[in-house]
């Protein structure tokens, strides 16, 4: 099923009256749902990956704990990489999987992986690739700091079941570059993908690609705030907009970015702002677009005293799931100087959206919207609401005009519904008879929001 | 001509006793500086940039400091500059670009209101084609860019867009012939040993504008600091890597920062004098420190114009029978004045053919080397002039080929860059199509290289 998201214009051919709509995630009113509750655990809990496999959710998240050095002269930071599970993505379980002693000497606990040597083993990325061997089903590439190791940078771990994880290389596989990696395995191009920052004084997000987790392609930068990124600053220098990191993911057709904004002000220990999370998108992983008018899709709190008010971004941890996509965020309530502070309380919350409607295209009275694509032999689809309108189909031939029996009056037109799955039926008979015939999709809206099209293969 | 075999590291060496491998810095040239940039419209601020030999020319390519004040104290343009005996400079009149007096009768070969540069690697590169005879690479803001001319002076810029973003702002490159791939060696700031240091990391690519991510190549090891004895302000940082093919090696002149202000606020470790020193490599990926990483470029005496920093460049020159190596220098430490009152000139210092390196015997000493395709006759670039040097030929299961022992060998007790070894054995004369190893005996001599005719 090749989809047709309108998230970007890649799939558009025309349009007319209609806006491009983003549409905030629908937070869970019983949030956060991961909260450093755990006795081994510091005030951090930052994501980290989220992922559905077969009828469980599976989360890899962090903490940053105070361990008693093993030679008992002094206690240090440790960076650990903990694992929590979950049957319906909102009440989570921090399994005792007996694998490493915490700081009571107990391996009653859920860390999964603790690196020695590393001072800083942070911004996880666990990555799944099915068919990988040589234990390799899992990758994770997180960015390293420590006296004892040769170098900073992204480093590689391996793991047959994401529990037992073994290192890759002892030098990263990226060396240097800033803390803020993001990483996926994109199934559909065969390749991991990486977006990653240079430094901290550096305004750009760069792009990489590797075959294997191991040799990384030159990183390209691909974004940097722009003048309507800093408008909100006007022109005070103290005033600054960063994309500290960016986390990818791949939705059907296109590569998603869910990009963090943070807007701050002041200088060092000064610093503070606030941070959101807009939306992204690319065809190729190379050129990347900034999707509508930039509304964040991942919100912060509403009000000073939630526990997400004053940060909030997205790890590698959006998952599709049946109708919704469920997206997992860390929140940081606002405090002052809360960005200047070494130690923070962090928190895991979950917000979702129907399927496909992260973006819609929106008529209010009459629009339209026209994409071309080869005809199966089953059934139109789409995915609208349609519940103070309608939203009706044509199918037009090269010349642009409608194929008999297949125009707007022939459909059995979307109306005063909402759905995400509604089959387009023609009075002109079944689209056997256009199948593997390239043709123009014309849809007219009327007071309603389209998300998504696509073909089935059902007769 | 077999490939010479250089003693700048263990690669052909199979094995060795009583030696010692000794580095040679480079002999100064009594007339130093050779090149300063003292027209009243430069500001004294020089930067090598590349010096090459061609049809009986040696070409300079470099950066001067333009302007006095404003905006563009500290700016560099580039010039061109042309010697018949390397000695001499001549600045030629290009034509192309307005200088500060409101004239074209000057050496500027880029734009000077393009993007300002650092660091012009040229080289020459004719297998690139027409339009392409030479590649540019120089640093500028977001990156390093690529340039492409046919005869060096007149530029095109490839992209706006930096083909490496980023690992700036020191980057040297070469084009290796024998590997047909340009080589960088390019800047980047990593946490060693706790703290963030300028290391240098290899990359390559094979059309100068689609690059490898660079990987460090050398990094500042505990060796490197012993000199800080653990005071925390102090620290080693690779400042700078010009790298080259030498026969069957690539050869590196690291520049070594000492950097006393390890601590600054402001993390930049500016403060401190530089070391140079030779590093070697096989493949481009595997850089070793050569010998007991003693200066092969020595800094000179406090109050010399090159008494406090000193840099070399993509400038090693094989010519004939001498190399040369230009460098650029300053009388005071790095960052003990605002950069844009750095006086900088242009020295040269230079080595016999062969001679940055050589394994010596202070009494007896012996050196087989890895079996190598034998010609008709053995030549050693030696010094046995207090000494003697013997050589015997080994077969492949380690077995003295009759007639090349070591005992029927004529010793060689003199100072050659080009010595033929004979024996008294007729046999002597037919010795090739097969690998042989070359045992040297040497007493109270030093050995640079061997080969076969």
């Amino acid at each position: 099923m090749n989809k047709i998201l309108f998230i970007d214009d890649a799939q558009i051919s025309s349009m007319r009256d209609v806006e491009r709509r983003i549409h905030p995630a629908r937070k869970y009113e019983g949030n956060p749902v991961v909260t450093s509750d755990c006795d081994w655990e510091g005030a951090e809990t930052t994501l980290g990956t989220v992922r559905k496999e077969a009828d469980r959710y599976r989360m890899w998240y962090q903490s940053y704990a105070s361990t008693p050095d093993p030679d008992g002269i002094d206690s240090f930071i440790r960076s650990l990489h903990l694992y929590a599970e979950s049957d319906d993505g909102l009440a989570w379980s921090k399994p005792a999987l007996g694998m490493t002693e915490d700081s009571t000497g107990s391996v009653a606990n859920n860390i999964a992986f603790v690196r020695p040597g590393f001072s800083k083993d942070i911004n996880p990325s666990v990555l799944h690739r099915p068919h990988a061997s040589n234990g390799h089903t899992y990758t994770m590439l997180s960015y390293g700091v420590g006296y004892d190791l040769p170098y900073n940078g992204h480093f590689v771990a391996y793991s047959d079941d994401g529990l037992r994880w073994r290192d890759g290389p002892q030098t990263p596989v990226i060396p240097g570059f800033g803390e803020g990696g993001c990483f996926i395995y994109d199934e559909v191009d065969e390749t991991f993908r990486g977006m990653i920052a240079w430094d901290p004084s550096d305004t750009h997000l760069f792009s990489t690609q590797s075959a294997d987790a191991l040799e990384w392609s030159l990183p390209r930068p691909v974004l940097t705030p722009d003048e309507a990124d800093t408008e909100w600053a006007g022109g005070e220098s103290d005033k600054r907009t960063l994309f500290p990191a960016m986390p990818i993911t791949r939705y059907g057709p296109v590569l998603l970015g869910f990009l963090q904004v943070l807007r701050g002000h002041g200088v060092g220990v000064g610093f503070d702002g606030e941070m959101d999370v807009q939306l992204v998108s690319s065809r190729d992983g190379k050129t990347w677009h900034r999707v509508g008018d930039r509304h964040p899709v991942i919100e912060r709190g509403s009000d000073d005293s939630s526990w997400d008010s004053g940060l909030v971004w997205m790890g590698n941890s959006l998952v599709e799931d049946g109708d919704r996509v469920v997206a997992y965020y860390t929140g940081c309530q606002r405090t002052p100087g809360a960005l200047a502070r070494s130690r923070w309380s962090k928190s895991i919350g979950t917000a979702s959206w129907p399927l496909d409607r992260l973006v819609g295209l929106a008529a209010r009275g009459d629009g339209g919207v026209e994409t071309t694509a080869t005809a199966a032999a089953g059934q139109l689809h789409i995915n609208a609401d349609a519940s103070r309108g309608q939203v009706t189909a044509a199918l037009l031939d090269e010349d642009g005009s409608a194929i008999e029996g297949f125009s707007t009056v022939d459909c059995n037109a979307l109306t005063n519904s909402d759905s995400l799955d509604h089959a387009f039926e023609w009075s002109g008979g079944a689209l056997s008879s256009l199948e593997d015939r390239t043709v123009h999709i014309h849809l007219t809206l009327r007071d309603a929001e389209l998300f998504s099209l696509w073909w089935s293969d059902d007769r | 001509m077999t490939d010479r075999v250089l003693f700048i590291d263990d690669a052909q060496v199979q094995s060795m006793e009583g030696l010692q491998r000794c580095i040679h810095p480079g002999e100064k040239f009594d007339f130093n500086p050779v090149l300063r940039c003292d027209r009243k419209w430069e500001s004294g601020q020089s930067m090598l940039g590349t010096v090459m030999k061609e049809e009986g020319v040696y070409r300079m390519w470099y950066g001067s400091g333009v302007g006095q004040h404003g905006d563009n104290k500290g700016r560099l343009w580039h010039m061109y500059a042309e010697s018949d005996d390397g000695i001499e400079w001549r600045l030629p009149s290009l034509g192309q670009f307005t200088d500060p007096e409101g004239s074209t009768r000057n050496n500027v070969f880029l734009d000077p209101e393009s993007r300002p540069h650092q660091y012009s690697n040229v080289m020459s590169t004719p297998r690139m084609g027409r339009g392409r005879r030479y590649t540019l690479l120089s640093f500028s803001g977001p990156g390093h860019y690529v340039r492409f001319s046919d005869d060096g002076l007149n530029w095109t810029e490839w992209s706006s867009e930096p083909v490496i973003p980023r690992f700036g702002d020191v980057g040297f490159y070469t084009y290796d012939e024998r590997d047909q791939l340009f080589r960088g060696m390019v800047k980047q700031y990593l946490q060693v040993r706790g703290r963030r240091r300028r290391i240098q990391s290899r990359t390559v690519s094979a059309d100068a504008y689609d690059w490898t991510l660079p990987r460090p190549a050398v990094i500042p090891d505990e060796i490197d600091d012993e000199w800080t004895h653990g005071d925390p302000d102090k620290a080693s940082e690779i400042y700078g890597i010009p790298i080259f093919r030498y026969g069957s090696l690539l050869l590196g002149f690291v520049d070594i920062l000492r950097s006393t202000d390890a601590m600054g606020t402001l993390g930049l470790n500016n403060q401190g004098v530089t070391d140079v020193q030779l590093i070697s490599s096989r493949d481009g990926q595997t850089w070793e420190r050569v010998g007991d990483r003693s200066r092969i470029l020595e800094m000179g005496r406090r109050g010399e114009w090159d008494g406090g920093f000193i840099r070399s460049a993509k400038s090693f020159v094989e010519d004939g029978d001498e190399l040369r190596l230009y460098y650029f220098a300053m009388d005071h430490p790095h960052g003990a004045q605002k950069k844009g009152d750095w006086k900088r000139a242009v020295g040269l210092a230079s080595w016999q053919r062969d001679r940055l390196v050589g394994l010596r015997a202070d009494e007896l000493g012996e050196l087989i080397s890895v079996p190598i395709p034998a010609g008709n006759q053995l030549h050693v670039n030696a010094d046995a002039s207090g000494g003697q040097i013997t050589a015997e030929l080994l077969n492949e299961a380690g077995t003295v080929v009759p007639g090349f022992e070591r005992d029927t060998c004529l010793p060689f007790d003199g100072d050659s860059l080009d010595h033929t070894i004979k024996w008294r054995s007729p046999a002597s004369r037919d010795n090739h199509d097969e690998n042989r190893s070359v045992r040297l005996s040497l007493q109270d001599a030093e050995v640079f290289s061997l080969w076969f005719s």
